[in-house]
């Protein structure tokens, strides 16, 4: 009765916070330009690279990730959003060469390329430039070693070319060769004149060279040329050299050169005129591109991931709080932040399964979001049956850690890439991949309330006999259902091999990850039924659970690329080992006699 | 007699108890792991033959090249598993509508075993390469080889005469139809092979080489365990005729051209090839498309489009596309869409005749079903308590 009048108590400051914070959450955060320049209307254009059509505010973001591991520019005076930073390399290159955007951390490459080895970790262009031919001969000797024997050095090393590579191509990929006036002119009405004009003729071969280096350099493709009943996507170079052999002229060009015109002329009022006329000349002849890619750039302009880590942590510090003042409020109110969180978690999901037209797991990275998800979802249920905030909880650490997880993996692009040959079909991505993640979700959900039983029982008087029995009731009917998920899981998986191999099992190391989580689950519940291991045992099993978990989740991966691979995955497998290393120190700390249990709850 | 009876009491209380299933099980974990890490060096295949394919994980060759068993391999824990999940159900779970859930996921287990068990058993893999335009009525094993002679007298079909890789050893002395008689004076699991540079080799045997391989020198190998370098075995064989050394043949996988055998009156050639199956039909390739998504490199799709050519049922001919996913059914054989070559021309199909291929579709059906059934169980008895 008591609990009633308390929750119809709330004061309106309360509810306001919640309702900002919704707010806030699902508030599109648009880049901002000071120059002027609505930079809005640059970001939202579509491109296609990587097989995608996709908004330039993607294409700034991901190659940014690649290069600076962070999605925007940081410069004395002030933050420069990726779309701002992207804008600057293509039309202003001289001023984008000197912002420090590639992050290189490693020691020896810094003193090949003779930087300063100190704190500094982010470098311009203009201060690798002088190294590049150097560069570029040790990394074509690197690349003729395999993979799996490259130092650590090598693998860095690599890894700057290729982020030498994708910025350079970038910076070509909206370039328009300056033409004379008279030439596209002379094109359209008079090609004989050009024949006749020897001095015409070498220009036209000299912008013909450059615009052939602009079309294979190119990192995205961003002019739609009509063909027939369609749009095709081509690079600039491609359109400037159709403009100046076939002489026929594609509009978009013409809009990107005047937004370009504009900003050499420092002219901002002109680029927004052009960036608009291109807009609408989109919307009325790509419709459904143009509204796709202003879709994505909302998404974008939301990150509702990135609000996620923010939300899950701020649910994590009012549980943690509400251990020592205020209990009924601030768990309250960590529930209704885990709801927000959780909300917009899903919208981050929701879109990009429209974008992307595909399923939620399609890579790596999708898979950690999609964990963290199901996760939370299942820890809301179980906080709804034990209301004592173990499962909320474990939903906060769990939806932090993941979206953590998914931001450092967004590091490879962008992530929304096109599904190879074999991993074109719809069907399977959706039943089977999603059932096995439904099953790392899972397997995590329990070890990480195996964690919570553990750590309060040994370190805290707090775990009574009644908090207990919840943790172990949620936990056992948490590892049932894991069971049949990764057992669905991975007989879906057989089943795809057997239509697309032609055998049901491959002993593949992901498969054989699988069946590792299904042997546990299983090896768990039987000696739970035969009474083998008693409440402590089976939390200490399920603590162990993790480790397997992760070993099949990432570990895997490793092994198939060898340890010394990427500088990501160098560091994945550092973070591995440390997460494996924990979970058996967590485990070893439940073995531990009773009597140096500071809670005593079992007789 | 009662002692016997009590022993065989105490065996099956063993074979019935949950320790031997939870022992099993913890085994079954292990060696998926080790086979796991096997992988890394050994590559799948090898590591899997290690692991799952014996009786025993082995040590190293100690003293006289004894190797000691280490720990009990996938053959032994697969039928102790298998035995004690028939053993427990008939000594300790009572058929009641409590249990369904149980047997029917352990039912469906046991079948999955067997199936897996059978298609390890009968289940036969190997790969047909075909080039646009052109039809083949066979299939290659690339992990084994064969030596055939092939007697093209009659001008309409060839007789194939197969040796098989298990014969295939130094010192093998094999008699073949027309007479011919093959002494297998060194044969290669692997080997590369080059242009001989000095021809006054040691070895005598060299002299009496014939034909094409004469001036090429085979120079063995390591076993490879690297999937994507298969081996190439090389043999140098000695061959007669009705008793009378025509002479030596020196063959390699690498160079898989029919070598001629000179026997007046016939026309026999001498092959070392990966092993072949033959197909009472042929597939015809008429075109390989390999799409890719606009501006990339990345395949979005492989497919062939085939035209079944059968003799003997005419009106099975017929047109029919396979690509990823979408393999071909025909005559107890299922064509897979696996890899191409030379610039999009030559397309690799994957075939594999497995009698039991339904099985895990079943059990599995049967296990999932078991499970759900279970656990809403439980949780309709946990809602019941509470």
């Amino acid at each position: 009765m008591k609990k009633e009048t308390m929750r119809g108590k709330n004061p309106i400051s309360f509810n306001l916070l919640v309702l900002g914070t919704l707010t806030w959450a699902f508030f599109p955060f648009f880049p901002h330009s000071h120059s002027g320049v609505d930079l809005t209307l640059f970001s939202q254009l579509p491109v296609l690279q990587e097989g995608r059509i996709k908004p330039l505010s993607t294409v700034a973001r991901s190659s940014l990730l690649i290069l600076s591991h962070k999605e925007k520019v940081s410069t004395p005076g002030e933050e420069l959003p990726a779309s701002q930073w992207l804008l600057d390399l293509v039309s202003r290159p001289e001023i984008a060469d000197m912002e420090k955007v590639f992050c290189i951390d490693n020691l020896d490459v810094l003193g090949f390329l003779n930087l300063p080895q100190t704190a500094q970790r982010y470098f311009s262009f203009n201060q690798i430039a002088p190294s590049w031919d150097r560069l570029e001969k040790k990394a074509d000797a690197i690349e003729k070693v395999p993979a799996k024997s490259r130092s650590s050095f090598e693998s860095a090393l690599l890894e700057v070319e290729e982020q030498m590579v994708v910025y350079q191509r970038l910076k070509f990929s909206l370039e328009i060769p300056d033409l004379p006036d008279s030439l596209p002119n002379l094109l359209l009405k008079n090609p004989r004149a050009i024949a006749q004009n020897k001095g015409l003729q070498k220009e036209l071969s000299d912008i013909l060279t450059r615009s052939n280096f602009i079309d294979q350099s190119a990192y995205f493709w961003a002019i739609p040329i009509s063909s027939g009943t369609s749009y095709a996507w081509i690079s600039s170079g491609k359109a400037i050299n159709q403009l100046l052999i076939q002489g026929t002229l594609s509009q978009p060009l013409l809009f990107y050169h005047r937004m370009e015109d504009a900003r050499k002329n420092s002219d901002p009022a002109a680029f927004n005129s052009a960036a608009d006329s291109y807009q609408k000349w989109l919307k009325k002849n790509l419709p459904s591109q143009y509204r796709w890619s202003r879709y994505e750039e909302i998404f974008n302009a939301v990150s509702p991931f990135w609000k996620g880590i923010v939300l899950y942590f701020l649910v994590f510090l009012s549980l943690a709080v509400s251990w020592v003042i205020w209990p009924e409020r601030l768990t309250q109110l960590a529930m209704r932040l885990l709801v927000v969180a959780w909300s917009v978690h899903s919208f981050g999901i929701l879109c990009r399964i429209v974008i992307q037209g595909r399923p939620p797991v399609t890579n790596l990275y999708s898979s950690a979001v999609f964990i963290g998800w199901v996760a939370v979802l299942l820890c809301w249920i179980l906080e709804r049956k034990f209301p004592k905030g173990f499962a909320a909880m474990t939903a906060s650490i769990i939806g932090f850690t993941t979206l953590i997880i998914a931001h450092h993996l967004a590091m490879t692009g962008d992530t929304m890439e096109m599904m190879r040959a074999v991993l074109n079909s719809n069907f399977w991505l959706s039943t089977h991949v999603s059932s096995i993640t439904i099953g790392y979700a899972s397997t995590f959900v329990a070890g990480t309330l195996g964690i919570l039983y553990i750590l309060k029982g040994v370190l805290t008087p707090s775990l009574d006999k009644e908090a207990a029995k919840a943790l172990v009731q949620m936990t056992y009917g948490i590892i049932c259902f894991s069971l049949l998920f990764s057992f669905v899981g991975t007989v879906l998986g057989g089943i795809w091999a057997d239509q697309s191999w032609g055998r049901f099992w491959g002993w593949d190391p992901k498969e054989n990850g699988a069946l590792l989580i299904v042997l546990w689950n299983a090896i768990i519940l039987h000696a739970r039924w035969g009474g083998f291991i008693r409440e402590r045992g089976f939390m200490v099993m399920a603590v162990l659970g993790n480790v397997i978990t992760s070993l099949s989740w990432f570990g895997v991966n490793m092994l198939g690329i060898g340890l010394h691979s990427y500088g990501w995955m160098d560091k994945a497998f550092f973070w591995l080992s440390i997460f494996i290393l924990s979970q058996l120190a967590i485990a070893a700390l439940g073995g531990l006699p009773l009597p140096y249990w500071k809670s005593k709850f079992q007789s | 007699m009662a002692k016997i009876k009590f022993f065989a009491k105490e065996i099956i209380k063993l074979l019935s108890s949950l320790e031997l299933t939870l022992a099993g099980l913890s085994a079954l974990a292990l060696l998926v792991f080790l086979c796991t890490l096997g992988e890394v060096q050994l590559g799948v295949y090898d590591s899997v033959k290690i692991h799952f394919n014996s009786w025993f994980l082995y040590s190293r060759p100690v003293l006289g090249g004894y190797r000691i068993p280490l720990f009990p391999a996938g053959k032994i824990v697969g039928i102790v598993l298998i035995l004690n999940l028939l053993f427990a159900h008939f000594k300790r779970l009572t058929l009641s509508y409590k249990k369904i859930g149980l047997w029917l996921t352990h039912f469906g287990l046991i079948i999955l075993f067997v199936g897996q068990f059978l298609s390890g058993r009968f289940a036969r893999e190997s790969q047909m390469t075909i080039k646009e335009n052109s039809s083949k009525n066979y299939s290659e094993d690339p992990r084994h080889s064969e030596i055939d002679l092939i007697d093209a007298t009659n001008s309409k079909t060839d007789t194939v005469y197969s040796i098989p890789q298990g014969l295939l050893k130094t010192g093998q002395v094999i008699s073949l139809p027309n007479q011919i008689t093959l002494k297998i004076k060194h044969y290669a699991l692997n080997a590369a092979v080059d242009i001989r540079k000095n021809s006054d080799a040691a070895f005598p045997d060299y002299a009496l080489i014939q034909g094409p391989g004469k001036n090429l020198e085979i120079i063995d190998m390591p076993l490879s365990h690297d999937d994507n370098q298969p081996n190439m075995p090389a043999a140098l064989v000695q061959v007669s005729s009705n008793g009378k050394v025509l002479g030596n043949w020196q063959m390699s996988e690498m160079i898989p051209l029919p070598q001629e055998i000179p026997v007046k009156g016939k026309a026999l050639y001498l092959v070392l090839r990966p092993k072949r199956y033959y197909f009472p039909f042929s597939l015809f390739l008429k075109k390989f498309t390999h799409k890719i998504y606009t501006g990339t490199t990345i395949p979005s799709r492989f497919s062939s489009l085939i035209h079944i050519d059968d003799p003997a049922s005419p009106t099975e001919n017929r047109n029919t596309l396979i690509s990823m996913n979408h393999p071909l059914r025909f005559q107890g054989l299922t064509f897979y869409q696996a890899s191409y070559a030379q610039n999009d021309t030559v397309s690799i199909l994957q075939v594999v005749r497995n009698p039991s291929w339904t099985i895990p579709y079943i059990s599995s059906f049967l296990v999932a079903l078991g499970l759900i059934f279970h656990f809403l169980m439980r949780l309709k008895q946990a809602k019941f308590l509470s």
